[in-house]
């Protein structure tokens, strides 16, 4: 079988596997989920699709300035778009041919979250050959904090990111294209065209991309001799990437975004001192995310696999061929991500995702090429390299799985369980109001989680905001909590179901029992599964 | 013996199978289609990466980020002419792989390709 036909088969089982595994939090019940941005990019994309049109300024629910209260987004960009379309808009493509709602959405986003297992593959198979490239890619499907964010509803990022292997792979060909005196200017063109992607989907991972290339071409440049430089190919590159994002910069760069506070914000750190460059993630403080394990190793490499990766820098370090020094330099890249804050703009937390990526396809260096050849040095026959080879290689899945790959596993298919998640109760209850509330309806959506006496419910706010997002993500309709809309909404909706499911009917009882007062004199518009949704006498 | 782009392109229908046999084994039609719909998203940018000197995965690859970047953008301003994303996708679609096509059949018959002329000045 030649090398090419042995690729396409990789990656495509690479896709399957990932579908398998990234899947899990929904094969079984697809009520949507997530974390509090989760809805926002669910509903970008499923509000064109519903009205396959796209969208330029945002919809009343999402936008709104209500009775002089901001409840929406619409100060990230008077009211526009806010992000680019793109990411979105595909998600909308995917609902419309796929004849469903909900679920066409969600698998856009398992597929697309998980495609950082075929762009490493594409770049270490070039680098260092098919063996080593497909167990990155294979172990990189459990990469966990990959799955974290995934999980918490930051899909545009995790697939952002996934991009950046994708980005150095195009350049370093270009690179190599000169040294080989035959420079194939489309992988430069390609580089422009997945940097104006990244643009799209998420802006942050350009300077993930183009670190590591900056410091490699430098050292490329010494090296080799070789200034690659083009002015024919330079120009083109930049007329693509200006023909792609010019008319997109009014969205993520409009006159009140969300971006230009970034350069103002500052990383959370115990200290700017020197004393930050002698620890690896400098001194960044485990806020923001608050998840205790993505802050730690543990869950992305065991003590068993420190030593290959110690094998692996090793081995690049001695050996310095080009590929070599590109893999150091993106580590090195990841160093001076995590310890400069002024090249993230306040958001290294993120950046750190990118760690496996690095880490991972380094630890399959040290296990399948850098320990076979060490010990070749005591003169070993081929036959037994050989069998080091794939035993090690074997060995390191073995152990990746046993120690890391079984808990990543299981956080995607425990994710989100029962109650944690939109329940049939409320989904149907928001489809109704989709289909019988005007539009422009306020709906006050009282919290479910308010009778502090009913203990589950006690500090549980994020689950209650996360399912009033989806609620409104759900119906399309604006739905809040504040005070204004207690006392000013138009709707109400009164949400037991979740009590109900962990107290019965006593709970219940006593819940409604606080709500009377809100829709006294109120018409009952629609009653089920424990969700009403009432009109009030205006 | 068959050649290898035979074999490639078999491969390339083979994998999508496995891919297919997935989806619907997990989500039934909804998967299908929805493998379906990645398929036609990502067609138009392979057929114009095939005009290019590059292998197979490297094609495959590219195609789904290319069309993110190229195709919805387009599919994204068009829509507001047709009124809807899904004519307009089709369009898009229809006329990128139109062209392609075209291109690709004149690369067969050598008629055209793009190729690099640019030789690197000697350092």
């Amino acid at each position: 079988m030649g090398s090419g036909i042995k690729d396409v088969l990789a990656v495509f089982l690479l896709v399957a596997i990932s579908a398998l595994i990234w899947t899990l939090p929904f094969q079984n019940n697809q009520y949507p989920y997530g974390d509090v941005d989760s809805s926002t990019h669910f509903t970008l994309g499923d509000y064109m699709g519903q009205n396959d049109k796209p969208v330029y300024f945002l919809p009343y629910y999402i936008n709104g300035t209500i009775r002089g209260v901001v409840v929406g987004y619409g100060w990230l960009n008077e009211g526009k778009l806010w992000y680019c379309p793109q990411y979105h808009l595909t998600e909308a493509i995917m609902q419309l041919f796929s004849a469903s709602r909900v679920l066409p959405i969600f698998l856009f986003f398992a597929f697309a979250s998980s495609l950082i297992a075929i762009t490493t593959y594409l770049l270490i198979r070039y680098l260092y050959g098919s063996l080593p490239a497909l167990i990155s890619g294979l172990i990189l499907i459990f990469s966990f904090r990959d799955i974290m964010w995934y999980l918490a509803g930051q899909y545009p990022q995790v697939l952002s990111f996934a991009i950046v292997p994708l980005v150095i792979y195009a350049v370093y060909r270009y690179m190599q294209s000169f040294k080989e005196k035959k420079p194939k200017s489309v992988y430069l063109y390609l580089a422009m065209i997945l940097i104006a992607a990244q643009f799209f989907i998420h802006p942050q991972a350009i300077i993930t991309s183009i670190l590591p290339l900056a410091i490699f071409s430098i050292i490329f440049i010494i090296r080799e001799k070789i200034f690659f430089i083009n002015i024919k190919h330079i120009v083109i590159s930049l007329i693509i990437l200006f023909v792609l994002v010019s008319s997109f910069l009014q969205f993520p760069l409009g006159k009140s975004s969300i971006y230009k506070d970034l350069s103002a914000m500052k990383e959370p750190r115990s200290s700017y001192g020197l004393d930050i460059f002698m620890k690896w993630y400098g001194a960044l403080e485990p806020v923001g995310f608050h998840n205790e394990d993505y802050w730690s190793t543990k869950r992305i490499y065991s003590n068993l696999m420190i030593p290959f990766i110690f094998f692996g820098a090793i081995y690049l370090v001695l050996r310095r061929k080009n590929q070599d020094l590109l893999i150091l330099s993106m580590l090195l890249s990841f160093y001076l991500l995590m310890h400069l804050s002024f090249l993230t703009a306040g958001r290294a937390e993120r950046l750190i995702e990118t760690e496996a990526h690095i880490i991972y396809p380094l630890m399959v260096i040290g296990a399948v090429i850098a320990v076979p050849n060490f010990i070749s040095i005591f003169k070993i026959s081929k036959e037994i390299k050989l069998m080091l080879k794939y035993g090690l290689a074997v060995a390191l899945v073995l152990i990746f799985i046993l120690t890391i790959g079984i808990n990543n596993y299981k956080t995607l298919k425990e994710a989100y369980p029962g109650l944690a998640r939109i329940t049939q109760a409320q989904y149907d209850a928001s489809e109704w109001m989709r289909t019988n509330l005007p539009e422009e309806a306020d709906i006050y959506i009282f919290r479910n989680d308010f009778p502090t006496q009913l203990p589950i419910f006690q500090n549980n706010f994020p689950t209650f905001y996360t399912k009033k997002k989806w609620i409104q993500a759900l119906s399309l309709r604006h739905v809040d909590w504040n005070s204004q809309d207690a006392t000013n909404s138009t709707y109400v909706i009164l949400d037991m179901s979740d009590i109900y499911a962990v107290y019965g009917q006593q709970g219940f009882n006593e819940a409604q029992k606080e709500t009377d007062s809100y829709i006294k004199n109120a018409t009952l518009l629609y009653d089920k599964n424990y969700v009403g949704v009432y009109k009030r006498a205006q | 013996m068959p050649n290898s782009n035979f074999l490639k392109n078999w491969t390339i229908i083979l994998g999508l199978i496995i891919l297919l046999l997935v989806y619907a084994y997990l989500f039934k039609f909804t998967g299908v289609r929805f493998i379906f719909t990645i398929f036609i998203f990502a067609l138009p940018s392979y057929l114009i990466l095939n005009l290019f000197e590059l292998d197979e995965s490297e094609k495959i690859i590219f195609s789904f980020f290319v069309s993110i970047g190229i195709i919805s953008s387009s599919v994204y301003w068009l829509a507001f002419a047709t009124q809807s994303i899904r004519v307009a996708f089709l369009l898009v679609v229809i006329i990128v792989i139109a062209i392609a096509s075209a291109l690709n059949i004149l690369k067969a018959r050598k008629l055209f390709l793009f190729k690099e002329k640019h030789k690197p000045k000697e350092n």
